[in-house]
Parts: structure tokens; sequence; C-alpha cells
């Protein structure tokens, strides 16, 4: 009996030491982030101070800033918070409201904006002893004012996007959508306004576009051509025994005899169907014809050449490409899920025979249409990718964080995302992009950039398919070719059939080339 | 009258032959190690307890209590008073005990007090109580086997005790559980009383059924397996007490009872299978429990998340109440002591300084109850929570101690249950709010409100006392260099 006596006392020792783990777990190691919960009464008294740090941009231009109430009635908000670059950076910064809470930047780091126990500077502070002092902290981003305000002068009011990214590290510089909103209503102290904005933002606009959710990383669009970047990076990347593919140009002299399985040569024949792929049209007696060689049908932008490919690479090697490069995720930027979308590129069960998109699928994926959707983002990365070796650099928005004090509590570093494709492959796609800009006559981006800059692109032109038809124009790229430093992404969605990408997107891409960049000349078309 | 050593053996012999009125005991003089030990100790805990009262009252009102006098008589003189009890009635008894429990006691009242000065009267009111009833147990039963002769008288009351709350017109319903009988104004929570009941039975009849129900004596084919025939009323029994418990909603004491019998019959037996099969059966019936009783549902949704059932939790923010989820707000009170807790800290913000939801005034979630130990948790942090923990297991150890020594397999018994009960209660509610087990509301002994704890719980230690004072060594024991009494010495060998 004694001995079992002993044992009794053995499990309550367990029970009681269980206990008080569990109290160092709970009043040591959670302590500071249960003392900081919202929802801790004792920061009832805290939420009316509502102090916030500041967003900065990269040069030190304030993107949001809170400002104290002078004699504050008790029981009421003591600071306002105010965005002084109005509708300019919303899609980025997001806002700060009182009653519907946080959106991008804002919320991503709101942890650090808001009222917390900063980190202990004396001894007794951090063993507990004494309380940790309260602040809050800065958030200094990546993003360039000027190069924003100059893609929000191109689109000059259009719905689209423009992304302008760091090859090296991912830093975005820019990126501004349309349509946008003033953040500074959704914090204002009046609840009427707050509410009237709120509706504001979620309400579509003829596109169905939400200003709550940017064009650049929530809306994938049909990516068309700027597609076939990823359709060459597959050849060369996953399937080099396609490298030296040539689809038959019928209008060149002594021109290879038509494949046989053409119904009409010049056009691509699709399987389990009776439809065909033709140059910029419907039937063989409209094309244009074109082919070649991958180096020959890029710039400018065969399409039935690239339907051809498509099929002979298969669904699932497209499918793995476009993963590589980051579609069918969640882009991994510093911002929260509801302003993102994944771009999206079909798993091969779709391309089966019964599945959702049939066996002509990969064909029209090679070009970017039916089944391929991209956001600007999505294409950046893309354009970043071939321009930095194939390696996709993680995006992000955040470059540092700062204490009240001015110390710097974190700093951002580079991360690899992915590693999208072979350097060579890369490599080998760079001369390609370049003769869409040089390769004139023919090649689709000709005379959209000034003789003599060095740069390397990519031309798409979505159809989408509504009536009356209207095209997305894209254009991507990255410069300066030969030592990239930044790449863009620009879509200007919905334009009438007559438009291009090179028409509509092509200027855009020039300017923000020439306002990074410095590059001489004047943008033609501006 | 027996020489100037007094064989306490003897006299207490010839003293059940008395009539009770003569029964009263003389005062030994004489030097008394363990009591001086005592009364250091007690005297530490009050300086504590005035201290923390003091404090206290200079961080809420920035001033010393104006009757800080009257506070510390009072105090000296509820400590003082069962000292001279023990002085008198066990002088040999263990002498950690009491001070542990008077400062766990004042600690709690002080707590109480800054919360809802009303119940802190009443609180001092029932220690009174308590401390009487402690005097008089010790002054009552002046032996253990006193108790083992009257088990059945005991077990009948046991059983009333625990029935009453079922009787219409004295029972009374207080938050989904039957628990409370109410005589006049006085209300009172007769299962705490009944654990002690049942500790007595239980250690009565297993000491007497203990070679029974471990040897095998039955034969089934060619093989001896143990007679479980006399388990058979005990264990009616005990499912007759956990149906009542239960159907009066009081899981948690449906537990401890449970925990009791199967500690019980496992020490006294040391046959592993009816260990095995307690925990089978405790098994099949929290899962019965669960889908039966509501309660017992809410209870481990919180357990698991109680964050998902906050009033402020994102699905629970629906504009209508109707829309919202029966569960809501249901894990406010455990998601509250965690703020608490985490606001707390280690060092604690300090007495006086933590802060509690209210509403006009009125403190909410059972601060003084049922989250007595998270209100602890904030004002006296990490360092008071688990000082408080260790407090209780020094109580454990001291009963298991007590156990150890005493001087027959009843004592041995009813020591443990004792202590299994004090113990586990203890175990329960801080692990509740803890949120290591389920959250019941059963008192943190000694310290939350609630009289019927505070008075059964001393009554409880009083047993423990008396106990330890059978099981010390006597003077001739001593006189005569055995330090271990010949019982103790085969005890080990077992």
């Amino acid at each position: 009996m004694s001995r079992r006596i002993r044992w009794i006392g053995v499990v309550l020792i367990l029970c009681f030491g269980l206990v008080i783990v569990q109290l160092v777990n709970i009043q040591f190691r959670k302590a500071n982030a249960l003392a900081d919960n919202p929802n801790n009464p004792r920061n009832l008294t805290v939420r009316y101070d509502n102090d916030r740090g500041e967003i900065l941009a990269a040069n030190g231009e304030p993107l949001a800033i809170s400002t104290p109430i002078s004699n504050p009635k008790p029981g009421s908000y003591e600071y306002t918070r105010s965005y002084p670059q109005g509708p300019l950076f919303a899609g980025i910064t997001g806002y700060a409201s009182l009653i519907y809470g946080t959106a991008g930047i804002e919320f991503e780091y709101n942890n650090d904006l808001r009222v917390h126990t900063q980190p202990a500077q004396t001894f007794l502070q951090a063993i507990g002893i004494d309380p940790r002092p309260k602040g809050t902290d800065s958030v200094i981003l990546t993003v360039e004012p000027a190069l924003q305000q100059v893609a929000a002068n191109a689109l000059a009011g259009r719905d689209g996007a423009v992304v302008v990214e760091n090859v090296h590290t991912g830093a975005i510089l820019a990126m501004y959508s349309n349509p946008t909103y003033d953040p500074n209503q959704l914090a204002s102290p009046d609840a009427v306004t707050e509410a009237a904005a709120y509706k504001a933002i979620n309400t579509p606009d003829a596109n169905h576009f939400s200003p709550a959710v940017p064009v650049a990383t929530g809306e994938p669009l049909a990516p068309g051509s700027t597609f076939k970047v990823v359709t060459t990076a597959a050849v060369y990347n996953l399937d080099p025994s396609l490298a030296n593919y040539v689809w038959p140009n019928p209008s060149q002299p002594g021109a290879p005899p038509c494949p046989p399985n053409a119904t009409v040569c010049g056009c691509t024949a699709l399987p389990d169907t009776n439809k065909t792929i033709c140059n910029d049209a419907d039937t063989a007696s409209l094309a244009s014809p074109c082919g070649g060689t991958i180096a020959e049908m890029l710039p400018p932008s065969c399409d039935p050449g690239y339907a051809s490919l498509g099929l002979k690479l298969g669904g699932a090697t497209l499918y793995e490409q476009a993963s590589l490069l980051g579609y069918n995720h969640d882009p991994p930027i510093d911002l929260p899920k509801n302003m993102l979308n994944p771009s999206v590129f079909p798993t091969p069960a779709e391309f089966a025979p019964s599945g959702r998109w049939g066996l002509p699928g990969p064909a029209y994926a090679a070009f970017g249409q039916e089944s391929v959707t991209t956001t600007a983002l999505q294409n950046a990365m893309t354009a970043a990718a071939i321009a930095d070796g194939g390696t996709v650099m993680t995006p992000h928005l955040m470059s540092e964080i700062r204490d009240s004090q001015g110390n710097v509590v974190e700093t951002y570093k580079p991360t690899v995302y992915k590693q999208a494709m072979s350097p060579q492959a890369a490599a080998q796609i760079v001369p390609l992009m370049q003769a869409v800009a040089t390769a004139c006559p023919g090649a689709t981006a000709c005379g959209v950039f000034p003789p003599g800059w060095d740069v390397a692109v990519k031309t798409g032109t979505a159809q989408t398919g509504l009536n009356p038809p209207s095209n997305h124009a894209w254009m991507i790229g990255f410069a300066p070719a030969t030592h990239p430093q930044i790449a863009v992404a620009v879509v200007v969605p919905y334009e009438p059939e007559s438009v291009y990408g090179a028409t509509a997107a092509g200027p855009i891409v020039c300017e923000m080339f020439q306002a990074a960049l410095g590059f001489p000349g004047t943008c033609p078309g501006t | 009258m027996h020489g100037p050593l007094y064989d306490r053996r003897v006299a207490t012999t010839r003293l059940g032959s008395l009539p009770w009125y003569r029964r009263v005991p003389p005062y030994q003089w004489g030097p008394k190690v363990r009591r001086r030990t005592e009364l250091g100790l007690l005297l530490l805990g009050d300086a504590i307890v005035v201290a923390l009262y003091v404090l206290a009252s200079l961080a809420e009102r920035s001033r010393i209590p104006p009757h800080i006098g009257w506070f510390f008589a009072i105090l000296l003189a509820l400590t003082i008073v069962p000292h001279l009890a023990n002085r008198w009635l066990a002088p040999e008894a263990n002498p950690i005990i009491l001070p542990i429990v008077a400062v766990l006691n004042g600690i709690g009242y002080v707590v109480i007090a800054r919360w809802d000065p009303a119940d802190a009267k009443a609180q001092a009111g029932w220690t009174a109580i308590g401390v009487v009833l402690y005097v008089t147990t010790l002054l009552v039963v002046r032996r253990p086997r006193d108790l083992d002769r009257y088990r059945y008288l005991l077990l009948l009351l046991a059983g009333l005790l625990i029935l009453s709350p079922l009787f219409p017109g004295i029972g009374e319903s207080v938050g989904g559980a039957r628990l409370w009988v109410h005589l006049g104004s006085l209300s009172f929570q007769p299962i705490e009383l009944a654990k002690i009941l049942l500790c007595i039975f239980f250690a009565s009849y297993f000491a007497e059924n203990k070679e029974l129900l471990s040897i095998p004596t039955a034969r089934v084919g060619n093989r001896l397996v143990v007679d479980f025939r006399p388990l058979i009323p005990i264990v009616i029994l005990c499912g007759l007490a956990l149906g009542a418990i239960g159907l009066e909603g009081d899981i948690a004491f449906a537990v401890i009872i449970f925990v009791l019998f199967v500690a019980m019959l496992w020490t006294a037996t040391g046959r592993l299978g009816y260990l095995l099969l307690g925990l089978a059966l405790f098994a099949a019936a929290a899962l019965l429990a669960s889908h039966l009783f509501t309660q017992v549902h809410v209870r481990v949704a919180d357990w698991l998340d109680p964050w998902r059932w906050t009033s402020s939790s994102p699905q629970c923010a629906t504009p209508t109440q109707l829309a919202r989820h029966p569960l809501c707000g249901t894990g406010d009170q455990l998601v509250q002591g965690w703020f608490a807790m985490g606001n707390g800290g280690i060092g604690g913000t300090g007495i006086g300084l933590g802060v509690w939801p209210q509403y006009h005034g009125i403190y909410l979630y059972s601060i003084t109850s049922d989250m007595i130990f998270a209100a602890i948790g904030e004002e006296l942090g990490l360092l008071g929570t688990s000082a408080v923990a260790l407090a209780f297991l020094l109580i454990v150890g001291a009963g298991l101690r007590i156990a150890q020594t005493a001087r027959s397999d009843f004592s041995r018994l009813l020591a443990t249950g004792l202590t299994v009960v004090l113990g586990f209660q203890a175990f329960f509610i801080m692990a509740g709010v803890t949120r290591l087990l389920p959250f019941t509301g059963i008192t943190l002994p000694f310290m939350a409100y609630g009289g019927s704890s505070l008075i059964a719980n001393y009554i409880l230690i009083a047993i423990l006392m008396r106990i330890s004072e059978e099981g010390a060594a006597t003077p001739a024991e001593r006189r005569s260099g055995v330090s271990q009494p010949g019982e103790r010495a085969f005890v080990r060998a077992m």
C-alpha cells in the first residue's frame, strides 16, 4: 500500500507540474500576445489611442500618416489617419478604417503599425518586472512615388494595371491599378462618408472590376500572346527536343511543304474538332501567313505556329512550366489574401478528351487564349524570371520596419520564390524578346520604342470573346536587355477590337522604362 | 494520573468508555516542537496576507485601509484559534498543513475583497465557521477509528446530502446545474460535505475487504481469480452516487468521486485491473456524457477552441442575436481568464492593479469563485500562480506522508482518499482555467468564494490532522528508540 500511495503522489506531482508548465506557456510564452490582443478589454482604453505608424515610400515620402486630433472628447478617437497621396497608392497601402478594419499594407503589417508592446529597453523590462514601452512602428515600402505617378498618368484613367519590379530582388517599384479609390474617405471620422466609401470600393465598374481588388494583383485576365514567352520557356526548359521546331511559312520562297495535318496551309488543324487556328483571322484566306523557327515565330507572334507547338508540348508540360513560374498559387507578395488571386493554367486533366477544355485546349493555351488567365503581377514575375536567369524572386513591398525611435526592427531580405527554368533556357529567350522590338518590319513591337533602346519585350492582344468584340492589350518586358534591372507588365483590358497590345500597352511600357532607367529620347505615341 | 510520561494510547482507550461530555481531554503541558514550527509559519503567513491587503488598498485607493487594526486582529484570531486547538488536541500532528491553508485562505480573501467586498464579508464569516468546525472535528473525532465505527450512518448521511438538491422546496438550480440546497436565507452545496463522508465510507469498506478484493479466491475452471462479489454493493452505491451527481449536472464532482473510488480501490488492493477497468469506464462515461449533457458538450467545445466561441469572434459577430450559433459567447469566460493571466505575465500587475470586465460595477465571469485563479494570475503573475500550485502540492505531499505513517489500513486509506479529493479538486479547477482540461465550475479549495467548500475543506484537514496525530511516534516509542512502529516496518517490507 505504501508504494501505491507513493505512486498517487507521483501522479499528483505530474498533474501540478503540467499546470505549472501550462502557466509558463500562458504567462510567459504567450503573455505579450495575450496582453496585446485587440479583444483584450485591457486594450479598450488603448483602442481610442488609435495612433498608427507611418507608411513611407522608398524615398521617404509619407503614404499614410496619423495626426493627433487637438482636444479629443473623452471616449473618442485621438488620431486621424490620412493618405497624402490620395488614390495613387490605394492598391498598395489599403486603408485603416475605424469601422471596416484594415486592408493592404495596413492589414498585412497591422501588428507593427498599431500601438503595441515594443522590445525591452532595460534589464527589468527584459525579465518582465517592468512593463515594456508601447509604441508604433513605421513601414518603409519599396515603391517609388515618381514611377507610380508616371504609371497613373500613362493609364490616363483607363482601367488597367502597371507593375514594375526589380528583377534581382523582387522589390515592387511601382504597382498601380485602375479603378482605384481615395483611402482618406475610408479613414474619415465621419461614419456616413466612411460607409459610402466602403460601399463604393466594393461596387464593380462596367468591366466588373471593384476598386477594393486591384487589377494588378487580383484580376487574372487572358494573357494573349504574352503567354508565348511561357510556351517558349517550356520548350527550352522542359522539352529541348522541340527547340529546332519549324512551322512552315507558306509565304516564304522555298518554304517547306505544308504539314500533312493542316487542312489549309498556314493554319493549324485542331484535334477533336474541325476548327482551325490561323494568324490574325478566322480563315486561311484572310490570314497573314507566318512561320519558321521559334526565333522567327516569336517576334511576329505567329499564332498557328505556337498552337501547333502547344499541341506537341502537351497540356502537362505547359502546366508544369506555368506552375514553375507561379501560376495556380496566390502570388507570394506581402498583401492580404482578399487582394490577391492566382493566375490560372488548367491542370492536365482538364485537357483530357472529356476534360473541360478537351484536346484542342493546349493549342489555345499556348498563345494565352481560352483557358489561361494571368494577373499583371504574374506577368511581371514571368518577365523578371527570364531577365534574372530563370529565377522567380518573391515579389515584395516592405523593405524595412522601424520603431518609433527610428531603430530598424526588420529588414526585408530578397528570397527566391522558385527556379522557373534553367539559366540557359532563360538566356535563349532573351534575344527572341529583344527581336520583338527590333526585328522590323514584321515584329509586333516595331516602333514602340525609340531606336537604339536595349529592351526585351513581348506584346499580347487577348480576345475577350465578348460581343461587341474587345481585346486585353498586354505588354511585358525588361530592360536593359543585356544587363536587366527592371521588369514591367502592363495590361489595358477591354479595349476596342482595333487596339493591340503594342498600341495601348506599348507606350506605357516605354514610359516606365524611360522613367525608371532614364533612357534618352521620347516615346513614340505620347 | 499516569505519571510524568503520558501515554495517549492508554488514555484514549479509557476515554471511549466515558460519556461524551466527559471526554474533553486534558491539556498536556510541555514543549511541542511541531506546534512551535506551526506558530512561526502561521505568523509568517499572516504577515504575507496583511502585506497583500495593505498593498491592494494602496494600489486601489492610495491609502492604508482604515480598519487595518481590526483586520489584523481577526486574522490573528482565525489563525491562532486552530493553532491552540492543535496544541491541545493534536500536539504531534503535521505542522505545515494549517499554515499553508491559512495563507491560501488569506490570499483568497484579499483577492475576493478586491473584486467583491460583499462576498469578502461572507467569506470571512464562512472562514470563522470553518475554523470552529475544524476545532469541533478535532474534539469530536478523538480517534480515526471512531469514524470507521459509524460508516453506514455516514453513508446514509452522504446519500441524503447527495440527493438533497433534487428534493423540491430546498433544491435550487444555478447555471444549469442543480447543486444547491436552500434553508431559509442560507444556501449550501451539500456535495462538498458528502465527498468527505464518501471518503470515510470507501476507506472503511476497502480496509475491511482488501484481502478479498486482492487475493484470488474464486475458482473459474481450474484457475483461481479474484472474487469480485464484495465489490458489487459498493460499485452499485458508487454508480448511484455518480448518477445522482450527474443528474444534478455537477460533472466535476462526479469525476472527482469517481477518481476517488478508483484510486482508493487500487490503493487498497493493488490490482492493476481495477485501474484499467476504471479508465475504460471513465472513457465510456465521458463519451456518453458529452452526448447526453449539453453542458458537457459546451465545456468540451470551449476547451478545444474558446477563441472560436467568444462574442467577438468573426463567426459570432452577426447583426442579429437570433442568427448566432448557440455556442457563441460561451468561450468568453475562459478567454477573459487567459487575457488576465497574459496581462499578468511573470511578475503580475501587482495586487490591486488588475483589470477585469464589469457591467455597472459588477465584475463578470465569476471572478471571485470559478476564475479566482486567473485573477491571481493577473495581479500576482506567474510567480503567484505557480506558488499557489506548489502550495497545494505541499498539502498533497503532507497528506500522503500522513497516509504513510498512519497506524491502520482504514486511517491510511482515509488519509489517501482525503488527499486525493483535495488535490484533484485543486488540480481540476487550475487545469480548467489553464485549458489543460475542460473548464468546470468547481471551487479552488480555501481560495475561491464559497461557504460549503470552505467549511468542508476545514473539516477535511481536521481529519487529516487527527490521523497525523495518531500516526506520530508516541513518547514511549521515541524513548525506546523505535522510530518506526512495527506496523510501519511491515508496510515497508510489502
